[in-house]
């Protein structure tokens, strides 16, 4: 075990240096070690949800449903690991578990079909069709935009997005919350950025951003 | 006109001096755009990347317009805070259990 320990996450090393009071505790005590570790997320999560749902009531149900199951099963969560990327874990499985519920079959949204072309011009030096300048053209669209291009991603790629830039876990912490492969995170970051861009772009060009006045592109 | 300089990097073809290398440089910088961007590299490869950036502008705009792109993700995320309600029936959530 000990060759291991080296390749482990900081988290897990912690990890071994706190004592694991799990097996000794009563049930009150866990109640209010829950109370006192995971209560303190509740903003985290409930933006999250928000954010996922981009509705206060689902938000908020979600957040609820993420705590009770949190609670439930405190017992198996190992003190001194991550807590937060814990409870994000179980925000992302109520919430990806709720969204399919709610479409009895998975739909296939703009999002989860990048097509290749999409892919190839979003990693091509002529991306967006915009002229030079294009972060400067970019920088200049709407919030409403921006959430738009958000929102028309796939739970998957969008919560991988939101995991990442939004609430900055690392790639591994995103693969243990979305239970996937590092690889897969990878390619959903990369396909939905991609996406994500060519939407932004073709919002920046709608808005006449970027466009200089000489027409020249 | 424009159009040329600004594809150059990654249409080698249109420069006098095309050099493989750096059109697969352009390949690799692109494609680790991301997790540069993230953080997730190591200290070799972002000096790589870095490097690479410093000698192609098409590349260094697209990493700015990816940055921008994060940024922007940013500034529409502002923090929340939970309702006092959610708040009340969370806290409140593990003394009905233990009362049950």
């Amino acid at each position: 075990m000990t060759a291991m320990i080296t390749s482990l996450p900081a988290d897990d090393v912690a990890a071994d240096e706190i004592p694991d009071v799990r097996a000794t505790e009563t049930d009150e005590e866990r109640a209010a070690r829950f109370e006192r570790d995971a209560i303190g997320y509740l903003d985290q999560l409930y933006g999250a949800a928000l954010r996922m749902t981009r509705n206060p009531a689902d938000a908020e149900d979600i957040v609820q449903d993420t705590y009770a199951k949190a609670f439930a099963s405190f017992r198996q969560f190992r003190p001194g690991t991550n807590l937060r990327a814990w409870l994000y874990r179980i925000l992302t499985n109520t919430y990806i578990n709720n969204y399919r519920k709610a479409r009895r079959q998975p739909q296939i949204g703009p999002g989860d079909e990048v097509e290749d072309w999409q892919l190839a011009k979003a990693a091509s030096h002529d991306a967006v069709g915009l002229p030079s300048a294009e972060a400067s053209a970019l920088a200049q669209i709407s919030d409403s935009a921006v959430t738009e291009a958000l929102d028309s991603l796939s739970p998957e790629f969008r919560q991988a997005v939101i995991l990442a830039d939004i609430e900055g876990f690392s790639y591994k912490q995103i693969a243990e919350i979305m239970d996937t492969p590092i690889g897969t995170v990878m390619s959903r970051l990369n396909r939905a950025r991609a996406a994500l861009r060519v939407k932004m772009a073709d919002y920046a060009a709608q808005q006449g951003i970027g466009r200089q006045r000489g027409g020249e592109r | 006109m424009s159009q040329v300089t600004r594809l150059g990097c990654c249409l080698p073809w249109v420069e006098d001096d095309f050099d493989e290398d750096s059109a697969d440089d352009c390949v690799v910088a692109m494609h680790e755009a991301h997790a540069f961007l993230h953080g997730e590299l190591s200290d070799e490869a972002c000096q790589a990347i870095r490097t690479h950036l410093m000698a192609c502008e098409a590349c260094m705009d697209y990493f700015e317009a990816e940055e921008t792109i994060t940024a922007l993700l940013r500034r529409c995320s502002p923090p929340e805070s939970a309702t006092r309600v959610l708040r009340v029936r969370v806290e409140s959530m593990h003394v009905s259990v233990q009362a049950a």
